[in-house]
């Protein structure tokens, strides 16, 4: 069965959720908290695809092109959008730890 | 993607599947046949944009005139792309992909094959004369028409061929290319001018 997809923000108020409960599987132990989701889990689900292949294909894009079946520049392209993604949630997090008192 | 939506895609911007690699030969290409059948057809592609019935001249000139509008374009996409863009762009992908974007032009020069220069004062008035009856107005007009689509789709690519090999978009995109096309479009017909003028017959 396909797990639920997990949500990064908050349907009410957009702003970044964290993990407050964890449970094992096998023996139903639980775990209560706060923990912070990072980065790679914040971002979509197509983003993480395209970092996983990134990692994958040894950071090639032009293996990476040939395996999406789109031209060099289309990857690049993508991948340069990814880079602003990742910045723009390090700054996002940044800033909530800053808010919360945190500083993690 | 479904196969329409990839078939309207290879249309309108092919570069999505096109690395300059591969859009540079088949361009060139492109450019090649589009200078026989200006040769054939005396349509001088005299500048970026520009197609004109014109007089005779060598095969080479009809050549020459393609890769002068072809590497102006090329050379202030590259630079201004260069400038304005913070990917690192290729040289390949900016110059390689405006040359296929210029397929387009084999059609207007074919399409120009049709049309009677002597129409010319007869379409400024929108009545047929001696020399230019009402067949031959009919086909100018239609020719003309023709050229529109012919002309957006042309720039179209060009503009796709800019969008994806220097990653612009927007207004930063439109303004650039668009700085990009005037400068090349006066560039273009200086050159071709200067250069090749005198090879052109009278």
């Amino acid at each position: 069965m396909a797990e639920n997809k997990l949500p990064t923000a908050c349907p009410s108020c957009r702003s970044a959720l964290v993990v407050t409960r964890l449970r094992c599987r096998t023996c139903a132990s639980a775990v209560e908290g706060e923990f912070g989701l990072g980065v790679l889990a914040r971002l979509e689900d197509e983003e993480q695809a395209l970092v996983l292949r990134l990692v994958k294909s040894s950071g090639s894009l032009k293996d990476l092109a040939a395996e999406y079946g789109v031209s060099y520049p289309t990857i690049r392209n993508r991948v340069d959008a990814l880079i602003d993604r990742v910045k723009q949630i390090e700054k996002e997090l940044a800033r909530a730890a800053k808010e919360s008192g945190h500083g993690r | 993607m479904g196969a329409d939506g990839r078939s309207v895609t290879w249309l309108l911007n092919p570069f999505h599947f096109l690395s300059g690699e591969r859009a540079l030969p088949l361009g060139l290409v492109f450019i090649g046949l589009t200078a026989v059948a200006s040769w054939l057809t005396r349509a001088h592609v005299d500048g970026v944009l520009d197609v004109h019935r014109g007089p005779s001249a060598p095969l080479w000139v009809f050549a020459a005139e393609g890769l002068v509008d072809w590497l102006c374009l090329g050379a202030f996409a590259s630079l201004i792309g260069g400038l304005v863009s913070r990917s690192r762009l290729r040289l390949v992908d900016t110059v390689g992909m405006q040359a296929l974007a210029r397929a387009p032009q084999l059609l207007a020069v074919g399409l120009v094959a049709f049309v009677d220069p002597k129409c010319r004062p007869a379409l400024a008035h929108l009545r047929p004369t001696a020399e230019c009856g009402t067949l031959k107005l009919g086909l100018f007009v239609l020719v003309l028409a023709l050229m529109v689509p012919l002309l957006v789709w042309t720039v179209a690519l060009m503009y796709r061929a800019f969008a994806v090999a220097c990653n612009l978009s927007g207004g930063r995109g439109a303004a650039s290319f668009i700085a990009s096309l005037i400068l090349a479009e006066i560039l273009s017909k200086v050159l071709i001018v200067v250069l090749l003028r005198p090879f052109i017959g009278p």
